[in-house]
């Protein structure tokens, strides 16, 4: 889960960049491309009163009293989603949905942005720059096979496919530690989904499909480069990482020298319980 | 992330256990001094940088990142933090029958 913990830290901190709404649009207030710039400005302007609160703050109260002003994403998510009922299968509403997606974590209106995106525009030529995002959400599975199933263009449907691989590669590791620390049925079942068959799904099944789909993105879109690099290369990253890496798997040997310029191996410490920390002074 | 590491590493004190750290400072003088102001007492590798050898062997992007071996070598945690990282590693003591002092609660990181 250590992507999903820095993707919510940047969530708090960055707002996500939306494609520019239908600027050649009339300056009738009704206009509902319009509304929903309105709206994401003063989202915007929000976050930075925050941010600025939050920097300002000396005192751990002031800090708290800051955190507490950031926007709620999802009051605003139901203004945009008003707007997409309204005006459905517009460019308004795409603009709209595209912000939900990048900027909303749950909700019911979230849920609702990303059925919507999957029904009306798994099409869209633009609709690969907000998949990453979704990366470890349960909610994010239909969207990602809609677009497979639906976009036409070649790689979109491999950025597609190798988000969804991602995304129930992430999620196998979250309900592998919901099983192990005993969570409850629903908190599982949220979680992992179903299979076709009915059943949840067990963090076993989750990693056993993302592997297959980890190939079959290998197989189908070695040619497709997305915004972080070759799908292809990172699809057989994280196959090594499932292979090698993954809970229940011997540790691969860690060779090296230490801070002090001695020479240090892992497997002097067999034996011994290990905590094995990357980390950085920053 | 110190004072529980270090209240970790106390608290296993003369146990068979050990915490051993990967680390991506690529400025290994001032990261010495940083270490003794800190008292990181702990051996870490010098991987020199975030794309270092041990961090790309490992696929880890994000920092810290935690995994919890136990006493064979084998992965048995992914990324716990706080009151969940002394949870794992009570667990694994347990494992091989060696009793250790209750861990004082901390907030999850």
């Amino acid at each position: 889960m250590k992507r999903t913990m820095i993707a919510a830290f940047l969530l708090l901190f960055c707002t996500g960049v939306s494609p520019a709404a239908d600027r050649s649009a009339t300056s009738s207030p009704s206009n509902p491309a319009q509304a929903v710039r309105k709206i994401q400005n003063e989202y915007q302007q929000k976050v930075k009163e925050f941010s600025d609160r939050y920097q300002a703050a000396k005192t751990k109260e002031q800090q708290k009293k800051a955190a507490d002003s950031y926007p709620k994403p999802d009051v605003y998510g139901k203004r945009m989603l008003a707007i997409v009922k309204a005006n459905p299968k517009t460019p308004a509403a795409r603009d709209a949905l595209f912000w939900m997606a990048e900027n909303l974590q749950n909700g019911e209106s979230f849920e609702q942005a990303l059925g919507i995106l999957a029904a009306d525009f798994a099409t869209d030529s633009n609709i690969s720059k907000i998949l990453p995002r979704l990366d470890w959400m349960p909610q994010g599975e239909p969207l990602f096979r809609a677009v497979i199933e639906k976009n036409g263009d070649h790689k979109t449907q491999g950025i597609a496919l190798y988000s969804l691989a991602d995304n129930l590669m992430q999620r196998g590791e979250a309900v592998a530690q919901f099983e192990h620390s005993k969570a409850p049925a629903n908190k599982i079942e949220q979680m992992a989904g179903k299979a076709p068959d009915g059943k949840i799904r067990t963090a076993a099944d989750l990693n056993k499909e993302a592997e297959q789909t980890f190939q079959n993105a290998i197989d189908k879109y070695a040619d497709v480069i997305g915004a972080r690099g070759s799908i292809a290369e990172r699809a057989k990253t994280q196959l090594f990482e499932m292979h090698n890496l993954a809970i229940g798997q011997p540790a691969p040997e860690i060779t090296g020298n230490s801070i002090d310029g001695h020479p240090m191996k892992l497997s002097d410490y067999k034996g011994k319980v290990v905590v094995l920390d990357f980390w950085g002074d920053w | 992330m110190y004072p529980h590491e270090r209240s970790l590493v106390k608290r296993m004190q003369n146990k068979p256990f050990a915490l051993l750290g990967i680390n991506s400072d690529s400025d290994l003088d001032k990261l010495k001094l940083r270490m003794k102001e800190e008292k990181i007492t702990w051996p870490s590798w010098a991987d020199l940088k975030t794309a270092g050898p041990i961090a790309t062997a490992w696929n880890v992007h994000g920092w810290p990142t935690i995994f919890v071996l136990d006493s064979k070598g084998v992965i048995r945690f992914k990324g716990p933090r706080g009151n969940s990282l002394d949870k794992a590693v009570d667990s694994l003591m347990k494992e091989i029958g060696v009793a250790v002092p209750p861990a004082p609660p901390v907030a999850d990181e």
